[in-house]
């Protein structure tokens, strides 16, 4: 999706929502999570605190059971196109469309993730994740979108089922060199735009095996991982899908 | 190729505002069929749900951030097709038209599916002129174009259907018209009164 600069190549990228997740051993106390709150409040404009209630049915006694779940938080900015998730086994930064590029996304988390790992400290991190969702819309021709021309990633179920009137698949790769695990997944999505059928291309990087505890070698093993998402990004499309966003 | 082996999704990275179109209602009833239910809706096969209050229980100025937020997160999804400028604008605009302090008793935030149509509109006809906006009370929004005495407004509905009703004078005098279309037959069906000083311009 981008190049190793790191800038941009695309003038309209078809990225709906980028998401890097830290996710931890344990729940972290409230008080911590409050805590990474308040020091990551001045960044956000919006501040959203979820009070979730978990309901248990007992469907033979007819009786269910409250308990409260620990609090969590959303930290928005106005255009909702930046949020960080709080929640208290994991964290969350998500960027949604219009993407700017690597470098911007990457400056937020490596400016916020030395105050998240002291408000939470200690904390055993046992995976990273890095999720970038491509929407790609495609018109219509004769009443159908092809999106075999898309997309080289493709189920190959012969003719009896063309056209198909919806698809949808899920890869998983182990990467056991890079210690990285890839989970690739396409469908068929809701119509957004007149005349545009689509479909999503969704690639999710993990770190789940040595996974680094130390702010400056988690932001090297991202570099990894991105450099990993490019390259399943660039197999799976094609020029044409390309020129769409150029 | 092996087929992937039942595979819990909420092992991903957490994401997932765009969904794949749902077609599983759509399936035959089968009782050896029952697809794993997804955890992003909040329901545990155990009897075990997690819960948040309604959106009608929540205070105003929450329940007004949700209808924005929801707006905005969804046009993320087509973002890739707005230029930045139209999007801030419509941003501002929203922000505006859902200004707490101005909050009437019983007014409804904007109705996402209004919202959408009007979006789609302004992609499909290329619509630059900026028109207007104001939310009807049952929270569809309204656009509005003026010059001079003439005007076009345009309810946008759910389902990519729109009302509208235009005046446009000519050497014969003011004629009115009004009627409701769908979003894509919008250019042509007001071809008569001009469109393209609606839609063209700045």
């Amino acid at each position: 999706m981008t190049n190793d600069s790191g800038a941009q190549p695309y003038s309209h990228p078809p990225i709906v929502e980028a998401v890097f997740e830290v996710r931890f051993a344990s729940e972290v106390a409230p008080a911590r999570l409050r805590k990474a709150r308040d020091w990551l409040a001045g960044r956000y404009a919006v501040i959203q605190t979820h009070r979730p209630t978990e309901a248990k049915v007992d469907l033979t006694t007819r009786e269910t059971m409250f308990t409260e779940k620990p609090i969590f938080y959303a930290l928005q900015t106005a255009d909702a196109t930046e949020e960080i998730a709080l929640r208290p086994a994991s964290v969350a930064w998500i960027k949604r469309a219009p993407y700017d590029g690597w470098i911007g996304f990457r400056e937020r988390f490596a400016q916020e993730l030395p105050t998240v790992m002291k408000a939470i400290s200690p904390a055993q991190i046992t995976r990273l994740g890095l999720r970038y969702v491509n929407r790609i819309d495609v018109p219509f021709e004769g009443g159908l979108a092809h999106y075999e021309d898309y997309l080289t990633f493709r189920i190959n179920h012969g003719e009896i089922l063309e056209p198909t009137l919806a698809y949808q698949w899920l890869v998983v790769k182990e990467f056991t060199d890079q210690r990285l695990k890839s989970i690739v997944q396409s469908a068929v999505l809701e119509r957004e735009v007149l005349g545009k059928g689509a479909f999503s291309f969704d690639i999710d990087i993990a770190s789940e095996i040595e996974v680094p505890q130390k702010v400056d070698d988690i932001l090297t093993k991202l570099e990894a991982m991105r450099a990993l998402k490019n390259d399943i990004f660039n197999a799976g499309i094609t020029a044409r899908a390309k020129e769409l966003y150029a | 190729m092996q087929p992937a082996p039942m595979f819990n999704r909420s092992l991903s990275t957490t994401s997932e505002k765009v969904k794949p179109a749902n077609f599983l209602e759509t399936l035959s009833s089968a009782k050896t069929y029952e697809p794993r239910t997804p955890k992003e809706y909040n329901f545990f096969s155990d009897g075990t749900y997690i819960l948040e209050p309604a959106l009608e229980q929540r205070p105003l100025e929450e329940r007004l951030f949700v209808a924005l937020a929801e707006a905005k997160v969804w046009t993320s999804r087509i973002a890739m097709h707005l230029d930045r400028e139209t999007r801030d604008r419509l941003f501002r605009q929203l922000d505006v038209l859902h200004d707490a302090e101005e909050w009437g008793e019983g007014d409804r935030p904007v109705a996402l599916d209004s919202y959408k149509s009007l979006v789609r509109a302004i992609l499909f006809h290329r619509i630059n002129r900026r028109p207007s906006l104001s939310l009807m009370p049952n929270g569809n929004l309204l656009a509005l174009w003026t010059d001079g005495a003439d005007y076009l407004t345009i309810e946008f509905l759910s389902r990519d259907q729109a009302k509208w009703l235009v005046q446009s004078t000519s050497l014969d005098g003011p004629e009115r018209a009004a009627g409701t279309s769908p979003l894509q037959r919008l250019r042509a069906v007001l071809q008569t009164f001009c469109t393209e000083r609606w839609c063209e311009g700045s």
